[in-house]
């Protein structure tokens, strides 16, 4: 029988500059006499563990920031007595949802009724493994990266379309259904957008696509490449995480919640928490694929190079690996204070003009963004990655 | 055995059951709802088979076009059209539906049958594991450039059958006698159609 | 024997990487397709103007289109055999004509349908759009030489088909006939390819010919079992018995130049996908697929002849017929002598100019009386002798009635058959041959030998000839045409029986076979 390549070790074949956690850690548990398999085993579920936790936390944050800043857009002060700023608010929303009464309704399908919310959420955590936040600071470097982003994505509407039904009520099943072809109709321009840049970098992996961009700092970000490109990805991302102006599924003046409207408890909060991940998810997969990932507008070894530091010294290199977390996280949390601030600021678009959108206008524009990057590539090779 | 070996020993099993007991469910089961997930769930295993054999894009594909978009227009359909109907009662239902069993077990055990005298090509070749990506294109623009083509000529071509056949009929003018026309298939039909006049 | 498995090592896995991309195409060979393909688009386009464009292009277009395409496979007959698409596509000869015959096919199909298009109030530009990529998947599916690419013409056809099928999706019959039509194929799509993915399983190749050189070396029982999956799903194409209940009421529901796109077009595509997969693929079965399809063969011809007697529709008439003509053709295949193969492909010209000749006919009688049931052509020469004298030329020479095209098609078949030593099969199609004269002499009968005052109720009310309106003209071009030929080919037909044997020469797929047949027949 033969072995399976490990997706977990398999980056350990690059060899790149970038602190590597794993190689450490093993090393380490080998040295106290752990065989390497065991010390193998033990690493697994370390990085999972972060990932989620780190997921939650960044949820957290983003419903504070929500809060504050719908606070700020309506002149209002917002929570304010759960401690300081009100930073605890989130953390009560949780615990009440946490220990609410679960009730599923009489008439509704109990097996589908809770297996919906778990469809909704589990492929939007599982997309997290390709998130990079540096080097070798990501779960996996699976070959195929960004495009297994796309495909976990297009299971939420199975998610969706269960709720949606299984709550045997029309509001929500009008909900599921609107969700869910809302999710495929704008997955098709989001996948078009990241295959331009695909086309450009010449790789699916995420941390190809975020090295390509980091050769000039600043400069050379695919946002200006891929100006329209980012653009579009921007909108579709709203859309695929039902954000305000796109809410239509859960339009309250004319479907109650959409296919939330039966949900209470935990299963509300698997609903709501999904949602939160999806936004973070997508605002670090936009600073990944336009806003150069865990790049730093000036590139760090031209700063390494100037205190006349090597590379590969490890101060530089933890230096460099906390730098290129904060980069991530603050390039992502612009993009969500972003979103934030449109969902406060804009009106909800109708069904009908939500589908001219995305079929008429972005599918299009869209496909010639895309062969429009096909043939800047064959003019211009080095600026477009030939 | 290796720890990885017997993983996948495992998971290939785990996944198998799945695959099988779920097609029979899809098969079987009286709810087409459930039917519907359930194939969602097959499509899933089948996916997670291809992971096994190494073959992450060819999963991933797997993923986005069968979960993603013929099980989800499966979906749609059904629960667009989710009325109950009243069928009428078969003739002879139970002794066709042992007949057709009998035909599919006979069928099973052939197979099964013709697979174990068969001197199968094993192992087989070898995983190119991350690489496919790469070879997968550079097949689909060689020697399999003409059936890619045609495909996309097949689905323009369905996309738009799909279209004319659904669109909502509107009342039309013969070009030349300008007589509007309300008949179904020329021969044979003298009674006016569908097209319900008494609604806008 | 597990060393044998050892010889099935994979060619396509073993190509290095990028090596492939330094290869030629040699994609020149599917320009005709490519024409077509234009044309569709063109069609598409003008489509997108308003109805009355449409009418008024999309016409032009479609001739343009295919008159291009034919020419461009008159200049491929003889041409270099060299395979396109590194070894999906071949245009040998006998691929060039079951092309033209496809193409010609839906030249005469569209030019009999314009008026019936707008009479029964389908779009027009479309329904052109949507019978050129029928087209397109059946002239690729008579190159393919490859597995992937047959499926994916086939199922171009096949989409196409079911759509066409539906096409009058006012009338409650068109669209059972698509529902119908569409679960029985995909049901055939899917047992073709549960067979493509045992010989895949077998042999590691897609490819035709690597995967006959396997089935020689090691003809397990799984081939043969992939021989009765694929098999199956030429009967379904080619609607031979017992594989043809979808044919009568698809042929019933559906429009009628579609129907007389589907006898013809769709069926020269199923006889040269059988061509190609079992000629050439399973050489290595080859007395197992001729007596399945010898049995096939003579249940076709009984049943479709039989049936046919009991019919009152035209349409249904021809539907059985057409089930028996393709039994007759069978009888070619399963020679697989040199005349064999000839007298298929001359068959199948043939059949091509009588039948849609014949549907010509029965659209005009029905565009002008909108009926189609036997019993209303009475009397019918009193008022219209075009298609009386049309329809009557086309009977007989599907009936096989000397000096007709259809008789010399037939006697060559049954020669061929006979210097075979399949006496059976002769005797069968003789016998049947005598029962098919006597439905379309009892056709024929109705229509010249009634009195005026015995005309059906439809005849007496007969509108005035006339041939202003949109569409007329090329129906009555197309049906002048085909009788034309029916009536004369006949007579001059040795052109067409030298143009069926070169086809057989300048195709080395079944040069090999007929070599073959030949060693073991001596050995």
């Amino acid at each position: 029988m033969k072995m399976l390549p490990n997706p977990f070790t398999a980056h350990l074949a690059l060899v790149s500059p970038g602190i590597d956690i794993e190689l450490s850690f093993n090393e380490f548990l080998q040295d106290l006499g752990v065989s390497p398999e065991l010390a193998h085993i033990l690493w697994l579920p370390l990085p999972m563990f972060l990932v989620l936790i780190a997921a939650i936390i960044g949820v957290l944050v983003t419903v504070w920031l929500e809060r504050k800043i719908s606070a700020a857009a309506q002149q209002r002060i917002g929570p304010e007595y759960a401690g300081a700023l009100g930073i605890l608010q989130p953390m009560a929303d949780g615990l009440k949802l946490l220990v609410k009464e679960d009730i599923i309704p009489a008439k509704a399908d109990g097996l589908l009724f809770t297996l919906g919310p778990v469809l909704v959420l589990v492929p939007v955590i599982l997309s997290w493994l390709i998130v990079p936040f540096g080097q070798n600071l990501l779960i996996s470097n699976v070959g195929i990266g960004i495009f297994l982003w796309i495909a976990l994505s297009s299971i939420q509407p199975i998610g969706l379309l269960m709720s949606g039904y299984a709550s045997n009520n029309k509001y929500s099943l009008l909900g599921g259904l609107r969700a869910a072809a809302q999710s495929i109709s704008y997955e098709i321009p989001l996948a078009l957008a990241v295959l331009a840049v695909v086309m450009m970098s010449n790789s699916l992996s995420t941390v190809d696509i975020v090295e390509q961009q980091n050769s000039a700092g600043l400069l050379s970000w695919n946002i200006w490449r891929q100006p329209i490109g980012f653009l579009i990805f921007w909108i579709c991302a709203l859309a695929e995480c039902e954000r305000l102006p796109f809410d239509l599924p859960e339009a309250e003046e004319e479907l109650v919640a959409g296919y939330q409207t039966e949900y209470a408890g935990m299963k509300f909060a698997l609903f709501y928490l999904g949602s939160y991940i999806n936004l973070v998810l997508s605002a670090l997969l936009v600073s990944v694929l336009y806003l150069g990932g865990w790049g730093f507008p000036i590139p760090i070894e031209w700063f390494a190079e100037w205190i006349g530091e090597p590379i590969s010294s490890p101060i530089v290199q933890v230096c460099a690996g906390s730098i290129g977390i904060g980069m991530t996280v603050l390039k992502a949390y612009l993009l969500v204070f972003l979103a934030i601030l449109l969902r406060w600021t804009t009106p909800r678009v109708r069904i009908d003009q939500l589908l001219d959108l995305g079929w008429k206008f972005l599918l299009p524009i869209s496909l010639v963004n895309l062969l429009f990057t096909a043939a800047l590539k064959l003019a211009f090779p080095i600026a477009f990655g030939g | 055995m290796t720890i990885a070996a017997s993983t996948e020993l495992i998971c290939f099993l785990i996944l198998g059951a799945v695959v099988v007991l779920g097609s029979i469910g899809v098969v079987l089961l009286t709810n087409i709802v459930y039917s519907a997930f359930l194939l969602g769930g097959v499509f899933m295993a089948v996916a997670g088979l291809y992971l096994l054999l190494n073959a992450s894009f060819v999963a991933a594909a797997q993923v986005l076009v069968y979960v993603g978009a013929v099980n989800v227009l499966i979906l749609f359909a059904i629960m667009l059209v989710n009325k109950k109907e009243e069928l009428k009662p078969i003739k002879g239902l139970q002794l066709r539906k042992i007949l057709s069993g009998a035909i599919c077990l006979g069928l099973l055990s052939l197979l099964i049958r013709v697979d174990f005298t068969t001197p199968w090509n094993l192992p087989g070749p070898k995983a190119i594991g991350e690489d496919a990506t790469e070879r997968i294109g550079e097949h689909l623009f060689t020697d399999y450039l003409l059936p890619f083509e045609l495909a996309s000529v097949l689905l323009l071509m369905a996309m738009i059958g799909a279209i004319v056949l659904a669109r909502r009929d509107v009342l039309i003018q013969d070009l030349d006698t300008e007589k509007a026309i309300d008949l179904p298939i020329i021969e044979n039909g003298k009674e006016p159609l569908l097209i319900d006049k008494t609604s806008p | 024997m597990p060393e044998t498995g050892a010889l099935f090592l994979t060619n396509q896995s073993m190509t290095a990487p990028g090596e492939l991309l330094g290869l030629a195409l040699n994609a020149g060979a599917i320009l005709p397709e490519g024409i077509i393909l234009l044309a569709m688009l063109g069609t598409l386009l003008v489509d997108l103007a308003g109805q009355k464009a449409a009418a008024k292009w999309a016409p032009p277009i479609c001739y343009i289109g295919l008159g291009t395409s034919l020419c461009l496979l008159a200049l491929q007959w003889n041409g270099p055999l060299e395979p396109s698409f590194l070894g999906a596509f071949l245009a040998d000869n006998l691929a060039v004509a079951f092309r033209a015959v496809i193409a010609l096919s839906t030249l005469i199909s569209l030019l009999i349908s314009w008026r019936y298009a707008e009479q029964s109030g389908s779009p027009v530009g479309e329904y052109a759009a949507i019978l050129l990529a029928a087209t397109l998947g059946a002239m690729l599916l008579c190159g393919s030489t490859d597995l992937i690419s047959v499926f994916v013409s086939l199922e171009t056809l096949s989409v196409a088909s079911y759509l066409l099928a539906g096409y009058m999706k006012r009338d409650a019959r068109s669209s059972e006939a698509a529902l119908k039509y569409l679960l029985v194929g995909s049901a055939a799509a899917a047992v073709f390819l549960y067979g493509a993915s045992l010989l895949y399983g077998i042999s590691g190749s897609t490819n035709l010919q690597e995967i006959g050189v396997a089935l020689l070396t090691s003809p397990t029982p799984l081939a043969a079992l992939a021989l009765v999956f694929v098999l199956s799903t030429v009967a379904f194409k080619i609607a031979a018995v017992p594989f043809h209940q979808w044919t009568p009421d698809v042929y019933e529901g559906s429009p009628t130049p579609v129907v007389a796109f589907l006898s013809v077009g769709s069926k020269a595509a199923g006889f040269a996908l059988a061509v190609r997969l079992l000629v050439g693929c399973f050489g290595a079965f080859d007395n197992q697929w001729k007596l399945l399809f010898t049995v096939l063969a003579v249940l076709s011809m009984t049943l479709g002849n039989v049936v046919a007697l009991a019919q009152t529709s035209m349409k249904r008439m021809l539907a059985y017929s057409s089930i028996g003509q393709a039994g007759f053709v069978m009888i070619g295949l399963v020679c697989g002598t040199e005349d064999g193969y000839a007298a298929m492909v001359l068959y199948m010209a043939a059949y091509l100019f009588m039948n849609l000749g014949a549907f010509a006919c029965i659209i005009l009688f029905t565009i002008r009386t909108g009926s189609d049931r036997i019993s209303d052509y009475a009397g019918l020469y009193q008022k219209d002798p075009l298609i009386t004298l049309g329809l009557s030329l086309c009977l007989l020479s599907l009936g096989g009635i000397p000096p007709m095209l259809g008789f010399f098609g037939k006697i060559y078949l049954f020669f061929a058959g006979w210097a075979d030593q399949q006496y059976l099969l002769v005797v069968v199609g003789l016998v049947t041959s005598v029962i098919s004269i006597y439905y379309y002499i009892s056709v024929i009968k109705m229509m010249v030998v009634k009195e005026p005052h015995e005309a059906s109720e439809v005849v007496k009310a007969y509108p005035s000839i006339q041939w202003k309106t949109i569409g007329m003209q090329p129906l009555r071009a197309a049906l002048v045409t085909c009788v034309l030929v029916t009536a004369v080919g006949g007579i001059l037909s040795s052109p067409l029986f030298q143009w069926a044997n070169s086809a057989v020469a300048g195709t080395p797929l079944l040069q090999e076979a007929i070599a073959l047949t030949g060693e073991r027949a001596l050995g």
